[in-house]
C-alpha cells in the first residue's frame, strides 16, 4: 500500500473512531484519544505503539506510560509523538485501547510498517513495460501500441519486496540454446559441474555446447532471470537465477521431437524444477507427451507459448504443446501494453491459461547480425548464372508494392514450365567470418508429381548442383508466398546457393518464385539487447513468476505453483473465456495466494 | 544492428503471416511442406521408436532393414531416433510396426519451430 | 457410559457433514442423553511459506464462539490443530489459512478460501 494511500486509510479510520465515540454517549470534558483498531498483524511492529501526549510535565508522562507497564523507547522529534514499548504478551490492540479515557493522552496509533518498492538499478529497466508499465513508449518496439496503460504489469516490484532470488530452483531453457557468455546472464546460469561446463547441452549438434546460435533462447533466458541490479542491461523476473541452457532448436529456429523429449528428460534427471518451452508445433505428439508426464511425476513445472497464429487452440489443428492437459503444463498467451490480447497470439478457453506480457519486450540477445540481400537482377536482366533456360528475373507486384522475384517459367506466374527440365540458376556469395549462416527466402510455387525444386550450396563457389549439398526438395503446391530459412554455416567462402527445376515428362504447372533472398551472418557478442514479440516472450515471464513462487515456497508442489499461478493472477476482460482463468499473470497475487486448508476432520474425545 | 529481419519487409511478415494462419485455419488443407523444418511437419525420413521392455534394438534393424537404415540413435530408456533413407511415409511404417510385439510404439520426429512474432 | 465413534470423515473444500454420536449402553428403548465433548478439530498443513512464519497461521470458526486464531509461533510450522468442549449441538466449523502478504503490496494479512466441516455433538 503506497504511503499516501495508508495515510488516509489511517486518517478516515481516525474520523469514524471519532464520530462513533461522539455517539456512544458520555460526554467528556476533553476530546478522545483518537485511536484506530488494530490493522493486520505484521503490517505495524507488534510490541511498539506511538502516543501523544497533550502539553504535561514530562514525569506526568513517563507515569502514564509506567503505569500501564509500558516503557518509553524514544520522544519522534518535535511532532509530540512518543515510542513506546508495549507490556509482554499484550497485543498492539489491547495497548491501544489501554490509552482510552486517559485525558493526558491526544492520540494514539501502531507504529507502522513501510516499505520502498524495489526497483532494480538496470540502465534498461525501465523499457521494461512488462515488469513495471508507467505508460512508458518502448522506442524499439516494432509492435503498435508501443505504449500502455500504467500498472499493465506482471506486478513484480510488490513481489521482489519479498523474495528477488531464485537460485534455489533451476529453470531449463529448452530453446535455441544461451549465450552463456552474455554479460547479464553469465552469473545465473545453472553450473553443471564437470559434466556440462557449458551451463547445458546441446541436442541439436550432439555435443555439450549450448550456445545460442539463434538469439531466440538467450532472449527468453534473460526475461526470466537476467542478472538484476548489476547496473547492467536489463533485469529478469529472477534477479538472481539458475538457468539450465538446453538446446533443441537450430540456428534457424527449428526442432524435433527427438531433441525436445531428450531435453525435457535431462532437465528433469539434472535437477530442474521449472522448464520453459517457447516453442510449438502441429500434431499431436506422444513422445513429447511421455515427456512431460516424466517431468509431471518428478514434481516439474512445464510453461510453454501458447503461438502466434491468432488461432483458437481449442480447436482440431491448434499448436502443442499448448494443447496437451497434463496438470503440470501452463500455457500462456501475449498481452500487450493495455493488456489487450496480442492480435497474433493464439488463445483458447479450455487449453491457454494466463496470459502475460508478449510485445515489445527488451531482453538480451546472443550477438548482431550483418545482412546480405540479392535482388536477383541489375538493371532488370537477370544476374545469376543459369543453366538449361527457365530462369528469369521478374519485377512483379505484391500487394500493390514492387517485388523482385527469381521466376521460373520467365512469364511466372502466367504460363508453365517445361517437361524434361534441368534449370539451374545459382549465384556466388562472400561471406565474412560469423558463428552462423542463415539463408532466407520467401516462396511460392506450384508443381505437379514428379516435379522437384531442388536448393543446394557449395563451398568455394561454382555448381550447388555440382559436387554441393542438398539442403532441400519441395513438390507440391506452397498455397501461397511462405518463408523459408537455411542453416549454411558450413558453407565456405565464397559460397554458391542455386535452385534446380527438375521436371519429368508428364504434368506441367505454374512454377515457382522466390523473393526476399538474404543470407544472415551472426557475430556473437555479450552487450547486445534487442526487443522481440511473440508467445515465446510471454512465456518467460510466466516462468520466472513458477521459479519465484518455488523459492519463496520451498514446499510447493507443481499443482500449488499452477494454483498460485492461475488463481493469484489479475482478471483482464481481454483473457475472459480467452483462457482457462480469464487472468494475467500477477506475481504479488500469486505470491499472496493461500490454498484454502485441506483434510479437514474432527475428533471427540 | 537488430537481429536477421533484413529480409523481412512488412509484405513479407504479412505473407508469412498469412501462410501461418492458412496453415491452422480450421477447415483449409495443410500446406504443402515448404522446407523440411516448417512447423507442424516432420522430419522426413526420422522416426521415434519406443520397444517394449524385453526388447533391444535389433528389432528395429530387422524390421526396417528395407529401408536402409542410416541411424539408430539411442533417445533415452527403451527409445531410438530411426533414421532412414528410403522413407516410405508413415502409414507403412506404422503398419510394419504392428507386425511386431517389440515394438510398443512408433511415430514421425516431429518439427518444432520458436513462437517469436515477426 | 459406552463411546462408540461412527467415523471420522475428512473433508478438504466445501461442505461435508459426520455425525459423531454416543451408543448409549442399558436397556432396550432407552434414548440417549445428549452430552458435551471435548472436539479436536485438525487439518493437513498449508505449504506456504507465508502460512508457517512470522504474520501467519489459521484462523477457526466454530458457531455461537469467537474466532479462534491459530498463529505461527515457531518451528517448522504453524499447528494444525484447535480443541474445544462443545455443548451437545451441530456446529459448523470453518478453518481459514493466512499470512501477512498483500496483492496490492505490503504485509496485510490475506485468507485463503475457508475449508468447512459439520460437526455434530450429541
Amino acid at each position: 500500500m503506497s504511503t499516501l494511500r495508508r495515510l488516509l486509510a489511517v486518517g478516515a479510520v481516525f474520523v469514524a473512531s471519532f464520530v462513533l465515540v461522539e455517539h456512544a454517549g458520555t460526554v467528556l470534558s476533553a476530546p478522545r484519544p483518537r485511536a484506530t483498531p488494530a490493522p493486520a498483524p505484521e503490517s505495524f511492529v507488534k510490541d511498539q505503539v506511538l502516543v501523544k501526549f497533550r502539553p504535561i510535565q514530562s514525569e506526568h508522562r513517563l507515569s502514564a506510560v509506567a503505569v500501564r507497564g509500558h516503557t518509553v523507547l524514544a520522544d519522534l522529534d518535535r511532532s509530540g509523538w512518543t515510542r513506546i514499548n508495549t507490556r509482554a504478551g499484550q497485543t498492539v490492540a489491547e495497548a491501544l485501547a489501554s490509552y482510552q479515557g486517559d485525558p493526558s493522552v491526544e492520540a494514539v496509533q501502531p507504529n507502522y510498517v513501510y516499505r520502498a518498492l524495489l526497483a532494480p538499478n538496470d540502465p534498461s529497466y525501465g523499457q521494461l513495460w512488462g515488469l513495471k508499465n508507467i505508460g512508458q513508449t518502448i522506442g524499439t518496439g516494432s509492435y503498435a501500441p508501443t505504449s500502455g496503460t500504467a500498472g499493465a504489469d506482471i506486478n513484480i516490484e510488490n513481489a521482489w519486496d519479498h523474495i528477488t532470488d531464485c537460485s534455489s530452483v533451476v529453470v531449463a531453457v529448452i530453446d535455441s540454446g544461451v549465450n552463456y557468455n552474455h554479460e547479464d546472464l553469465a552469473g545465473n546460469m545453472w553450473d553443471g559441474g564437470p559434466g556440462f561446463p557449458l551451463h547445458g547441452t546441446d541436442f541439436v549438434s550432439g555435443d555439450d555446447d549450448p550456445m545460442d546460435l539463434a538469439g531466440h533462447g538467450t532472449h527468453v533466458a534473460a526475461t526470466i532471470g537476467a542478472v538484476g541490479n548489476n547496473a547492467t542491461g536489463t533485469t529478469g523476473v529472477c534477479w538472481v537465477a539458475r538457468i539450465m541452457a538446453l538446446r533443441v532448436l537450430d540456428a534457424t529456429g527449428s526442432g524435433t521431437t527427438a531433441g525436445i523429449v531428450q531435453a525435457v528428460n535431462f532437465a528433469v534427471s539434472h535437477g530442474a524444477k521449472v522448464i520453459n518451452m517457447s516453442l510449438g508445433g502441429g500434431s499431436f505428439d506422444q513422445a513429447f507427451s511421455d515427456a512431460l508426464n516424466n517431468a509431471r511425476a518428478n514434481d516439474v513445472v512445464v510453461v510453454v507459448a501458447a503461438g502466434n497464429s491468432a488461432f483458437d487452440n481449442d480447436l482440431p489443428g491448434g499448436a502443442y504443446p499448448c494443447k496437451f492437459t497434463h496438470a503440470n503444463l501452463i500455457c500462456v498467451a501475449a498481452l500487450d501494453q493495455n493488456f489487450s490480447l496480442a492480435t497474433f497470439s493464439n488463445y483458447g478457453a479450455t487449453s491457454v491459461d494466463v496470459g502475460a506480457p508478449g510485445t515489445n519486450v527488451l531482453s538480451a540477445v546472443n550477438g548482431t547480425w550483418s545482412t546480405i540481400t540479392d535482388n536477383f537482377n541489375s538493371g532488370g536482366t537477370l544476374n545469376w548464372t543459369t543453366s538449361g533456360g527457365g530462369w528469369a528475373y521478374r519485377a512483379l507486384s505484391l500487394g500493390g508494392s514492387p517485388v523482385d522475384v527469381l521466376a521460373n517459367p520467365t512469364t511466372f506466374p502466367s504460363g508453365t514450365y517445361s517437361n524434361n527440365a534441368n534449370q539451374r540458376a545459382f549465384k556466388t556469395f562472400t561471406l565474412g567470418p560469423s558463428a552462423a549462416t542463415l539463408l532466407s527466402f520467401s516462396i511460392q510455387f506450384a508443381l505437379q508429381p514428379g516435379d522437384f525444386l531442388k536448393l543446394n550450396y557449395r563451398s568455394s563457389g561454382g555448381d550447388p548442383f555440382a559436387g554441393g549439398v542438398a539442403l532441400d526438395s519441395v513438390t507440391g503446391f506452397s498455397g501461397g508466398l511462405v518463408g523459408s530459412d537455411y542453416d549454411i554455416s558450413a558453407c565456405a567462402s565464397p559460397c554458391s546457393v542455386g535452385f534446380q527445376l527438375s521436371t519429368n515428362a508428364s504434368g506441367v504447372d505454374q512454377g515457382v518464385g522466390i523473393a526476399f533472398f538474404a543470407i544472415d551472418q551472426l557475430t556473437l557478442n555479450n552487450t547486445t539487447y534487442d526487443t522481440f514479440n511473440g508467445t515465446s516472450m510471454a512465456s518467460p515471464h510466466v516462468a520466472g513468476l513458477a521459479a519465484l513462487l518455488r523459492a519463496y515456497n520451498p514446499q510447493f508442489t507443481y499443482v500449488d505453483v499452477a494454483n498460485a499461478i492461475k488463481n493469484g493472477g489479475r482478471s483482464v476482460p481481454a483473457l475472459a473465456g480467452k483462457t482457462t482463468s480469464g487472468r494475467a499473470a500477477d506475481a504479488m497475487s500469486s505470491l499472496a495466494y493461500i490454498n484454502a486448508p485441506t483434510a479437514l476432520r474432527a475428533t471427540l474425545q | 544492428m537488430s537481429l536477421r529481419a533484413g529480409w523481412i519487409g512488412g509484405l513479407a511478415a504479412v505473407i508469412l503471416a498469412a501462410s501461418w494462419s492458412c496453415g491452422n485455419s480450421q477447415g483449409n488443407p495443410e500446406p504443402a511442406p515448404v522446407g523440411s523444418k516448417a512447423e507442424g511437419t516432420r522430419a522426413p525420413g526420422e522416426y521415434l521408436v519406443t520397444l517394449a521392455p524385453q526388447a533391444n534394438a535389433t528389432v528395429i534393424r530387422n524390421l526396417y532393414s528395407g529401408f536402409d537404415i542410416r541411424a539408430l540413435k539411442p533417445l533415452g530408456p527403451n527409445l531410438y531416433l530411426m533414421q532412414i533413407a528410403n522413407d516410405p511415409g508413415p502409414a507403412v511404417i506404422e503398419q510394419r510396426a504392428k507386425t511386431s510385439r517389440d515394438i510398443k510404439a512408433i511415430q514421425p520426429n516431429y518439427t518444432y519451430r520458436n513462437r517469436e512474432k515477426r | 457410559m459406552r463411546v462408540a465413534l461412527r467415523g471420522v470423515f475428512r473433508c478438504g473444500v466445501l461442505l461435508c457433514s459426520i455425525t459423531l454420536a454416543a451408543c448409549g449402553g442399558g436397556g432396550g428403548g432407552e434414548a440417549p442423553r445428549p452430552q458435551a465433548r471435548t472436539v479436536t478439530v485438525a487439518w493437513d498443513a498449508n505449504r506456504e511459506t507465508g502460512v508457517n512464519s512470522a504474520g501467519g497461521g489459521y484462523e477457526v470458526s466454530i458457531t455461537g464462539q469467537p474466532p479462534i486464531d491459530v498463529p505461527y509461533v515457531s518451528g517448522a510450522a504453524a499447528p494444525t490443530s484447535v480443541a474445544r468442549f462443545l455443548q451437545a449441538g451441530t456446529y459448523l466449523v470453518t478453518v481459514r489459512a493466512y499470512a501477512a502478504l498483500d496483492p496490492q503490496g505490503g504485509t496485510t494479512r490475506t485468507f485463503s478460501t475457508p475449508s468447512q466441516l459439520v460437526v455434530v455433538v450429541q
